[in-house]
């Protein structure tokens, strides 16, 4: 692996919505408010809320915290949760990913379980797309692509185990590093949460 | 193996900017260490546009209590009461808002790596990223500075971004191009000695004419519109030169200063105004040290007998005429050769978007496309593809306007369809450009320490109103222009809309409830050429209402062609009034509690959360500056010392000595210079001989210091001699930390360092 890699400390990871649809991001306002309030997520620093509803494809509603940001994101014209670290993490690339998977699918269980929006809004377990947000350190070039492959390799086998998984590198070199990954068969995030442990 | 962007970016930096960003980065380790002061600090940072936000002082209303936000780096300071983790906003200067698609695709990555994948314009040009951590700052400058961008002076009290109309050069009916002028004058007063020591911040626009909204000059503390004038049968270029506009709580119109100053006077006149407003500018009370406040005081006439005064002294400078040779060659060239539409198939959309957002140029063949920005923001994807589209259609033609949109100009009219298609695709293709959907919005409770009410949640509402209504809207009211401000500051410039709010608060019942400050009459038009004043005040969430209700009876009222200002006019503001009157009402908190809190913002509203904005500054002497430089310039020799670079290391520390002897000559002989033998002559007569430096420190041992290290430039160096020399600067330049103070004491409360002094915004 790239020394670069090994300095990564901007990872990004999001999970897809089941059906995009059923809430609308600007629903998110209140909760994430109210998860500030209650401070939902201990172990974040909880800041402040932003609407972006009213850009396209954009971040839609984001949770900006400390360590990192929380966004009810509707890039690639798809909703997800998306987790972006900011703040500094311990440990070896691989174990820095599996603390970002953790953070992101606290997140979406509490989404899930959140009383004003109902159960609308679940998550797929069998598919997310993760990002080297850090163009120093993780270029989107094919050297870098392929150090990444291996490290996400073998976070995927820690995260979906037996199941097949095929990881698709995100080909635009404008865009950050990135790669879509996706399970051959059914999976709830919350296996996803037993399996990282 | 690179690991830091400065050695990734090398050269591309150029020199003196990395120099600068190198300067910055230190100082940041400085302040870690405690060494420098908090508002010197601050203002320093502000110089390079790193700006506090809303909650910095680590407290937050979140809707039920004020909670206070506990930052790993604990009481880190990044200014007074501003928490080093707490999240920034960079600005980033655009001059006359100009951009190339490299510059696009930096904006893009910087938004998505440090901030919120969002690039927001703003109303004088710049961008602005939000949620940024300091620590990050050099290296997002870095990134900036290799694509020709500094963010230096982008706040604080310097000469901020200088804006131009940005149909310059293919406007139909302007006077000739300013761009080359905007150009000109941004870098000369960059960073020129004579802008450093303002008592507030300095903003300078030009237009090509007078008729159309275009730079807005009239509300510039610096106004330069483009005229002509024939002498002897030969033309000459020059500008109408106005002075001392500006909105703010208090908005002035600019004064005329000389209705032809020609080409090759602007720079040396700029010059001498700033010198005048360095000289005599309010310090102590910032919220009347803009230099509106200077031309009212004296009167134009006297501020111009002071200008042209100083003018007269000014030692010749090459700078002031060299540009206008390249005027001439200024040009921007099309990519591609002009081509008509000729009847091309128009996609669904198309006509609706082209009837709001397309300006032909007086160059056949040729349109400009406004793509309109919700409230001024796009995401990093966005950007990054319209980079790649403005690579394609338009080149390096790309500008953001004080509406908040980006123009791409030199889009050949045969390309329009398929341009069309293209910002579609990536969501960019909204119509309504510059009509009454075309909200502007300052940033407001969003993001702002000096935000009242959310200007942004209610910009979002209305939009989404207007646009829901689309066609249906009378083509009087689609030329409406709204803007909103979160407080009276009038950074969403409301005062020169025909639709204005700023946001205030009233309590009722116990309660605090967010209201906006109705403003009616501005003109966007000629300039800016007439500010709006308030009606009064309607809760936050009645104004959709008032925008419906005044619109309707501006439409059944309107007489001929009317405008909305002269409608405004006619009818009066007792009527006006009238209108807003059953709007005005607030029902009690348990009947309807949603007036007790803002647009997008489900908390309980509060005014709690208010803090000290920084636009002001902190009023930091060019002494103290100078002082602060001196310091760092002691560290950078240790740092060389330790790394047994022992000759700079010295010539570091003796270059300390003369930084800090430099800045107190400084406060008597504003043109010393840099010339080193010049600074100790002065020095040394003015502060040695007159025992006026270190009399308290053994008996004027420290100021001898720097009178060997001068004559003992260039000797050979050893650890032990760097040592010492080291040694000695860090005394000297102590001493004159110290000289200072006393100055400042002398000189009674009006030179007394910021932190003591009342400012009345933070009261405000």
């Amino acid at each position: 692996m790239g020394a670069g890699l090994d300095e990564l400390q901007r990872i990004g990871l999001k999970l897809f919505a089941i059906d995009g649809a059923a809430v609308r991001p600007r629903e998110l306002v209140p909760v994430f408010h109210r998860w500030i309030q209650q401070r939902a997520l201990s172990d974040q620093l909880l800041v402040d809320v932003a609407d972006y509803e009213h850009v396209p494809d954009g971040p839609g509603v984001v949770l900006v915290a400390h360590g990192g940001n929380f966004s009810l994101d509707l890039g690639g014209g798809r909703m997800g949760l998306a987790y972006n670290r900011k703040a500094v993490s311990q440990g070896a690339l691989l174990d820095r990913l599996s603390a970002v998977a953790r953070t992101t699918l606290a997140a979406c269980r509490l989404l899930e379980e959140d009383p004003a929006l109902g159960g609308r809004l679940r998550f797929r377990g069998d598919e997310l797309q993760v990002f080297a947000n850090d163009r120093l350190r993780a270029p989107n070039t094919p050297e870098t692509a392929a150090a990444f492959g291996e490290v996400l390799q073998q976070f995927v086998r820690k995260l979906y185990g037996d199941v097949a998984c095929t990881v698709t590198a995100d080909a635009d070199p404008r865009e950050r590093l990135g790669a879509h990954v996706k399970a051959a068969q059914p999976v709830i995030p919350s296996q996803l949460i037993e399996r990282l442990g | 193996m690179t690991t830091t962007w400065k050695e990734q970016l090398g050269e591309r930096v150029p020199p003196e900017w990395g120099r600068e960003i190198d300067i910055f980065e230190t100082q940041i380790q400085l302040k870690k260490q405690g060494k420098v002061e908090d508002k010197v600090f601050a203002e320093t940072r502000l110089r390079r546009g790193t700006y506090g936000q809303r909650y910095d002082n680590g407290q937050r209303h979140d809707g039920i209590t004020t909670r206070t936000l506990d930052y790993p780096s604990g009481g880190l300071l990044k200014g007074p009461d501003t928490l080093w983790d707490a999240p920034g906003m960079q600005r980033i200067k655009i001059p006359f808002g100009g951009l190339n698609p490299e510059q696009m695709e930096v904006l893009a990555d910087l938004a998505e790596e440090y901030a919120d994948a969002i690039c927001h314009v703003t109303t004088r040009q710049d961008f602005q990223l939000h949620y940024v951590h300091i620590d990050d700052t050099p290296d997002i400058m870095r990134r900036l500075a290799a694509v020709g961008i500094t963010t230096r002076e982008a706040c604080g009290n310097s000469v901020r971004n200088v804006t131009a109309c940005p149909l310059a050069g293919v406007c139909r009916d302007e006077t000739f191009d300013v761009t080359p002028y905007a150009q000109a004058v941004m870098r000369f007063l960059l960073g020129h000695p004579d802008t450093q020591d303002f008592g507030r911040k300095f903003k300078v626009a030009l237009s090509g004419c007078r008729q159309h909204a275009c730079g807005l000059t009239t509300m510039h503390d610096l106004g330069l519109l483009a005229v002509k004038k024939t002498e002897n049968g030969v033309e000459k270029r020059g500008f109408e030169m106005t002075v001392g506009g500006g909105l703010g709580a208090v908005p002035y119109q600019a004064k005329l200063f000389d209705e032809f100053v020609p080409e090759e006077e602007i720079l040396p006149l700029a010059q001498a105004i700033s010198r005048v407003f360095a000289r005599l500018g309010e310090k102590r009370n910032r919220a009347r040290a803009r230099i509106k406040f200077l031309v009212k005081n004296l009167g134009i006439e006297e501020l111009k007998r002071l200008v042209l005064e100083e003018r007269a002294k000014l030692p010749a400078d090459a700078r002031w005429t060299s540009y206008i040779e390249t005027v001439s060659r200024h040009a921007e060239h099309p990519l591609k050769p002009a081509a008509p539409l000729n009847g091309a198939a128009r996609p669904d959309g198309y006509d609706e978007w082209a009837r709001s957002n397309i300006y032909r140029q007086r160059q056949p063949g040729y349109c400009v496309v406004t793509v309109a920005l919700p409230l001024g923001d796009i995401t990093s994807r966005q950007m990054r593809q319209l980079a790649s589209i403005a690579r394609r259609y338009v080149g390096d033609t790309v500008r953001t306007t004080v509406e908040q949109n980006i123009v791409l100009r030199w889009v050949r009219e045969a390309d329009l369809p398929a341009l069309y298609g293209e910002l579609c695709a990536v969501g960019l293709a909204a119509p309504g450009a510059q009509t009454v959907v075309d909200v502007v919005a300052c940033p407001g409770t969003d993001t702002c320490k000096l935000g009242i009410a959310s200007s942004r949640g209610l910009a979002g509402e209305l939009r989404h109103r207007l646009v829901a209504k689309g066609v249906e809207l009378d083509e009087a009211v689609q030329g409406l222009h709204i803007k909103i401000s979160g407080c009276f500051n009038s950074c969403g410039q409301h005062h020169i809309a025909d639709l204005g709010f700023y946001g205030v608060s009233r309590n009722i019942g116990g309660y605090q409830v967010p209201h906006f400050q109705v403003v009616l009459g501005g003109q966007w038009d000629q300039n800016a050429a007439a500010y709006g004043l308030a009606i009064g005040a309607v809760p936050s969430k009645n104004i959709p209402a008032v925008v419906d209700r005044l619109t309707e009876r501006f439409v059944r009222g309107r007489q001929g062609a009317e405008t909305f200002q002269q409608f405004c006019q006619r009818i009066g503001k007792k009527a006006l009034k009238g209108i807003l009157d059953e709007f005005t009402k607030v029902p009690a908190h348990g009947e309807d509690p949603s007036y007790y809190s803002d647009w997008g913002d489900p908390r309980e509203f509060t005014t709690g959360d208010m803090g000290t904005g920084e636009c002001a500054g902190e009023v930091v002497s060019l002494a103290e500056f100078g002082l602060a430089d001196a310091e760092r310039e002691v560290f950078e020799a240790q740092l060389l010392l330790e790394s047994g670079d022992f000759a700079p290391a010295e010539t570091r520390a003796y270059h300390a000595m003369l930084s800090a002897a430099k800045a107190l000559v400084r406060t008597e002989l504003p043109d010393v210079g840099d010339d080193a033998d010049r600074i100790v002559q002065e020095f040394k007569a003015r502060f040695v001989d007159t025992e006026k430096f270190d009399r308290e420190f053994a008996s004027g041992k420290f100021a001898q210091y720097l009178l060997r290290g001068h004559e003992a430039k260039g000797r050979a160096a050893t650890a032990e001699s760097a040592h010492q020399l080291i040694e000695e600067a860090s005394l000297f330049v102590e001493a004159g930390h110290a000289c200072q103070v006393r100055f400042a004491q002398q000189k009674g409360p009006a030179a007394a360092p910021a932190s003591q002094v009342i400012s009345l915004e933070s009261l405000a």
